[in-house]
């Protein structure tokens, strides 16, 4: 199984709450790097000097999750979504806090899955009032669904979140090589994008990089009536052209494109109709950066049974080094 | 130098599909630059050209005038030859059956959008607009052949050419906002550096249509200038457009009067069209003038944005029409601008 995943997923790090996480990261990544600090937004910087162009390559620690709202006299919690959540995904599954306590989602009674949203749910913890909850949990804590991940036949890893923990993992994976770097490279593991891309932001005005390239997942046209869409699982590293948040730098797209034709590394070409990623926010940092993406084609996006196959994996790792390697 | 019509037709041509503005560089430079002392590419894909007043410690303005263009872009070649595609900006597909269009693949080929016969479609099949998702562009290729030309990514624009309708107005694929582009010209081709007050930046921005003032934004953070105007195209008077919601064919261009956009810069620009006796209008954008002021705004440590309009008709389509005095006079006016010291004063007095 892909290095570090098992570990990652397991830290609870909804937008906003990414700190246990970004140390367990930066733990992992100081051997490899010149320099690793947090900054003001919690996003966690790793340099390595160079002589080449200066890259940053970004994935995001963040997942989608919930925030405890409301403790009703019953002892039900009410909470509001982080990020997009997909209610009917997410329905009658276990959860689980930062301090380890377990609790069901559920929807009210009656209520039809074409009408679940928010304000339908609720948590149960097995209190029985309001105060046996409060001794439970507190308003403002934060909770995901149960993480997981498990490996599927033909080589596919399966589970929740690996959007973006894959793309964690996989810029951890390309750091182990960081002896082979010429280019003055930084990996910054962001916060927030899964409310509004805004980590990346400010790392980027604070790196000024010459180049930005994004890891986070992308879906797929083969998942079972999925929208037209020529990425595949098992394709490859799909590099970005477009997504409903940016146009990626030609300049860049080219670049990695002959990157991967000249080091056999298999990739695919994607527009995500939809959806939009850290790339956008690093274009726009400051004075802007040739910016672009290498996605993780994932099925079943913001569920708990995403999944992605090892192959593509492999292939991002590949294409992430070798960036990090080349002349820019 | 180029007169309006002129201009047009050698920037019209020239591939700028959003995203894909760096293509065309060459020809813009070939084009365009007579009238500059200086061309700065920016990474963002924005094309900067810089005409300086010659005076030591003089201020900078803007005129941003957005050059990318609508378009499609290649999702998948399917059998057959055909193109599935994606928009890129706000396309008007009521419109797309049987267009014409150009594939900038390897080489730029021809396709036309295929469309569905009035025999074969179900009732009510006219009365839909068809998806993006639906769209299917035939080529005339093998799908082996098109393989070789094009690929995923590829960028497509419309094939419509500029031609003249009477003796001022004209229409062509991609006015907006290439009219706006042709005036900011028109300005630097009749200013001399010793009349200028500021140092003159025309920002040929990237990517409005596909994100909004990415390209603006970023740029404008290198440039850093000390106000900025927005040049963009408003909606024409037209059948179907009513008249408080747009500016008449030939009544000049139309200043935007929006808590975005900066006051007294808006107010001494239309004091300078009555004092040089240059025809304007007004247009009320309550919040948002739709156009790259927005982001262009909240640049460094913030600049003062005023928005003038050129009316074009038949918007987002492959037939923009544009009267050309509209143009003419959207150039004197920032011509003006660039002349005037008053506008680039600092301090609470300008609010006054």
């Amino acid at each position: 199984m892909v290095k570090y995943i098992k570990d990652l997923v397991k830290i609870l790090s909804v937008s906003g709450h990414e700190e246990k996480i970004a140390d367990y990261i930066a733990e992992k990544m100081s051997p490899y790097f010149d320099e690793v600090y947090k900054d003001t937004l919690g996003n966690l910087i790793c340099h390595k000097k160079g002589m080449g162009k200066k890259l940053m390559m970004c994935a995001h620690m963040d997942e989608i999750g919930f925030i405890v709202t409301y403790i009703e006299d019953d002892g039900y919690v009410r909470f509001a979504p982080i990020g997009g959540i997909s209610f009917a995904a997410a329905a009658y599954s276990e959860v689980v806090f930062e301090n380890g306590r377990v609790g069901v989602i559920v929807p009210e009674s009656e209520v039809k899955p074409a009408d679940y949203k928010a304000d339908s749910f609720v948590v149960d913890l097995g209190a029985k009032t309001k105060k046996e909850a409060e001794r439970l949990c507190k308003i403002g804590d934060t909770f995901a669904v149960r993480p997981s991940v498990t490996s599927l036949a033909g080589g596919r890893l399966c589970g929740r979140p690996l959007d973006d923990k894959i793309g964690c993992a996989i810029l951890m994976a390309a750091a182990e090589k960081s002896d082979s770097f010429k280019n003055d490279v930084t990996f910054v593991f962001t916060v927030q994008e899964e409310v509004g891309i805004r980590g990346a932001r400010t790392a980027a005005f604070a790196v000024k990089p010459d180049f930005g390239v994004a890891l986070d997942v992308t879906a797929t046209g083969d998942a079972k009536g999925a929208k037209p869409m020529a990425v595949k699982l098992s394709g490859g590293a799909a590099i970005k052209i477009k997504d409903q948040s940016a146009i990626c730098d030609v300049t860049l797209v080219e670049k990695m494109k002959t990157l991967a034709k000249d080091n056999k590394i298999p990739y695919q070409l994607e527009i995500l109709p939809f959806g939009g990623t850290d790339t956008a926010s690093m274009q726009l940092a400051g004075e802007g950066c040739r910016a672009g993406c290498i996605s993780i084609p994932t099925r079943y996006i913001h569920s708990a049974v995403e999944t992605v196959c090892e192959k593509d994996v492999k292939a991002a790792i590949d294409l992430t080094v070798a960036l990090c390697s080349c002349s820019l | 130098m180029y007169t309006a019509k002129e201009i047009i037709e050698k920037l019209v041509p020239i591939m700028s599909v959003s995203g894909y503005e760096e293509r065309g560089r060459e020809e813009l430079i070939e084009a365009y630059s007579e009238p500059f002392d200086e061309y700065i590419p920016h990474l963002s894909g924005t094309h900067i050209f810089v005409k300086r007043c010659n005076k030591e410690n003089a201020p900078r303005i803007m005129i941003d005038a957005h050059f990318d263009e609508i378009g499609m872009i290649v999702t998948d070649i399917l059998d057959g030859g055909f193109l599935s595609v994606a928009n890129i900006g706000g396309l008007d597909r009521r419109i797309m059956p049987a267009a014409e269009v150009l594939i900038y693949g390897k080489e730029t080929i021809y396709g036309v959008i295929v469309s569905t016969p009035p025999h074969l479609q179900a009732p009510g099949d006219s009365k839909k607009v068809p998806k993006i998702d639906g769209i299917r562009i035939d080529t005339g290729y093998t799908k082996e052949k098109l393989s070789e030309i094009v690929e995923i990514g590829t960028p497509i624009g419309f094939y419509e050419k500029p031609v003249m309708l009477g003796e001022k107005r004209m229409a062509s694929r991609s006015l907006d906002n290439k009219a706006c582009c042709a005036a900011a010209y028109l300005a630097a081709a009749a200013l001399r550096a010793e009349d200028m007050a500021a140092d003159l930046y025309v920002t040929l921005s990237a990517r409005e249509e596909a994100t909004m003032a990415d390209g603006a934004s970023s740029s404008a953070y290198a440039i850093l200038p000390d106000v900025a105007i927005v040049t963009d195209v408003t909606f024409a008077t037209a059948p179907g457009v009513k008249a408080e919601e747009s500016g008449k064919f030939g009544s000049g261009p139309v200043i935007s009067l929006s808590a975005v956009t900066d006051r007294p810069l808006t107010d001494a620009l239309i004091d300078m069209c009555k004092d040089s006796e240059i025809p304007y209008g007004v247009t009320v954008d309550a919040t948002n003038t739709g156009t790259n002021a927005t982001m262009l705004t909240l640049v460094g440590d913030g600049i003062p944005v005023a928005v003038v309009s050129v009316p074009i008709g038949s918007m987002h389509t492959y037939n923009e029409t544009v009267d050309l005095s509209d143009i003419e006079n959207a150039a004197r006016l920032f011509a003006k601008a660039v002349c005037s010291k008053d506008i680039f004063e600092k301090g609470e007095d300008r609010y006054v």
